[in-house]
């Protein structure tokens, strides 16, 4: 295992006549045994960075170091990653025993040694032993991955790069392997990068995250950290669910007036444009609220309900106890004290 | 009916036959070969080489088989280049296989999803090894049934090779003919049989061959 450095990676592809921005200076450093997500809307860049670090991609600007190694220049077969995709890239035409031992056999390991690795390691993945036998086809989507995982990790790789491994799986299976990833990563203490779009997982994964956008990383930290203090409107809105709700208004005299309706006092922020922002569960509905709107909608998720409330300032999502009815009018509370405040610009203030 | 028809037929299947099998055979020998050294060529995307083979795959299709043929027989001659029948029929049929042959292997090895050789690039392995033991094992089995297709219209096409005097079915039947035009008619229906006979197992193997693959 290995320390991963990338220092200001920049990529950019034609398309048509116009430049693409895929990477835009990321800069990012992993500990050795670290998991790093790395979550984004699609086309953010993520996978490219994957691609660029296992050498399936080549950077324009910028290093990839594995501990001490410059590795930007050797092609993807002599820097030793583990890489799974999204939709396994099994091989049909191989056995499971053959796929997993695969990158074991290229390194011409003695057949002995082979078989050990390849039974360890899917011990290790779950894989019943009954199972290498058998074809790709024969198995499940599930069982594909954990295959996908032996195979990846038999070789022992400097890191490992996950990209959307579970996003291919139904929700059930997604959640049970997502347990079973923590567990393969605690088990192994691979340095791991893992791409995801789905900001449950990454904050479930990755000791930390990076949230990426337009090629670019918004920001790195802890999962509490993104959520407690995110560096912009844009990390604000990616993380948590529902997202933050988000009004303009104005700050002056202590006091934050949105443009649309409402006000609240705010302790010691400089006066000027700005954004407030409030997780569903930083508001409640309250006879004596200073925000009046209709319900929209009702969503019902069994341990928690969120209304979507209507009003001249947009739409507020509130975590709700008691379930409204959808056309009913209410009055909503904020709690000044968990407002998030931004500049015009969507920066953090 | 004609009692010259047994003999006649006869002579066919002794001396026609054997010729038209031996050039739609060499020439199966040559599209395939040819076919999978150009097609792994173009895998290579290398644009010097890519502008090439296809160059020479588009000429080949481009131009009518017949007039590849007389080219070969005729034309090369007089650059110095003299080859007897047979071997004119083979080079032409072949060239021309080969042609059709490279597009079925560029189609099939290009048909593997990108992330089965970036998965064996990602596991240690070089372009030459990834070609050899991840991507051709999946592509040979795709490209049997477009080649088991080129195989019929190499068999239908060496007929052709009658007009260079390649004394193939087709030519023998011509000769027969000369002095008993009578026989044009049962010969005729004759070799249709046995044209039949050669591409009917192609066909009957490519068929099963593309249910059990898929």
């Amino acid at each position: 295992m290995a320390r991963l450095r990338l220092a200001d990676i920049s990529k950019t592809y034609r398309r048509g006549t116009a430049p693409v921005f895929a990477l835009r200076d990321v800069t990012l450093d992993v500990a050795e045994g670290e998991t790093l997500a790395i979550v984004g809307p699609s086309g953010c860049g993520k996978t490219t960075l994957l691609r660029v670090v296992a050498g399936l991609a080549r950077s324009d600007a910028g290093s990839v170091l594995f501990d001490d190694d410059e590795v930007g220049e050797l092609p993807p077969e002599r820097r030793g990653v583990g890489f799974v995709f999204q939709h396994s890239a099994l091989y049909p035409h191989m056995s499971i025993y053959e796929n997993i031992a695969f990158g074991p056999r290229a390194r011409r390991v003695s057949a002995a040694a082979i078989r050990t690795s390849v039974l360890e390691s899917a011990r290790q993945m779950r894989v019943d032993e009954q199972l290498l036998p058998h074809f790709p086809r024969e198995l499940s989507g599930g069982q594909r991955q954990r295959v996908a995982l032996a195979r990846a990790l038999v070789t022992q790789p400097a890191v490992l790069l996950l990209d959307e491994p579970l996003s291919a799986l139904d929700a059930q299976l997604r959640l049970e392997l997502r347990l079973e990833l923590a567990r393969i990563h605690d088990a192994t203490g691979a340095t791991t990068l893992f791409v995801t779009h789905d900001q449950s997982e990454a904050l479930s994964l990755g000791r930390r995250v990076a949230v990426m956008r337009d090629g670019r990383i918004e920001q790195i930290g802890k999962p509490r950290e993104l959520y407690d203090a995110p560096a912009n409107t844009f990390v604000a809105r990616f993380v948590g669910a529902p997202p933050m709700a988000l009004f303009e208004g104005t700050i002056a005299d202590g006091r934050f007036t949105a443009s649309r309706g409402f006000s609240f006092a705010v302790a010691g922020a400089a006066p000027g444009a700005a954004i407030a922002g409030f997780r569903a569960s930083d508001v409640r509905l309250a006879a004596d609220g200073e925000i009046r709107g209709v319900v929209r909608a009702v969503e019902d998720l069994g341990a928690e309900s969120y209304a979507y409330v209507d009003g001249d300032f947009g739409t507020l999502v509130v975590r709700v106890a008691q379930t409204p009815q959808a056309g009913e009018r209410v009055a909503v509370q904020l709690d000044p004290t968990r407002a998030k405040l931004f500049d015009a610009d969507g920066k953090r203030r | 009916m004609n009692p010259a028809y047994f003999p006649a037929l006869r002579d066919v299947l002794v001396h026609g036959l054997p010729v038209t099998i031996e050039v739609s055979f060499a020439s199966m020998l040559i599209a395939v070969a040819g076919g999978l050294v150009l097609g792994v060529v173009r895998a290579l995307r290398n644009p010097a080489l890519d502008a090439i083979v296809i160059a020479y795959v588009e000429v080949l299709r481009g131009i009518p088989l017949l007039v590849l043929m007389f080219f070969v027989f005729f034309g090369l001659p007089q650059l110095g280049l003299h080859f007897p029948e047979i071997p004119s029929a083979i080079i032409a049929l072949g060239l021309w296989g080969a042609a059709n042959g490279t597009e079925i292997v560029r189609g099939a090895i290009f048909s593997i999803a990108s992330g089965q050789s970036e998965a064996g690039a990602a596991l240690g392995l070089g372009w030459l090894q990834v070609m050899t033991t991840i991507v051709l094992p999946q592509a040979l089995r795709r490209m049997i049934p477009p080649f088991m297709s080129l195989f019929v219209s190499i068999v239908e096409s060496s007929s052709l090779a009658a007009l260079i005097g390649v004394r193939d079915l087709l030519e023998i039947v011509r000769i027969k003919v000369e002095n008993d035009a009578t026989l044009w008619l049962p010969l005729l229906i004759s070799i249709l049989f046995i044209y039949f006979l050669i591409n009917y197992p192609i066909s009957i193997a490519s068929q099963r061959l593309e249910k059990r693959l898929t």
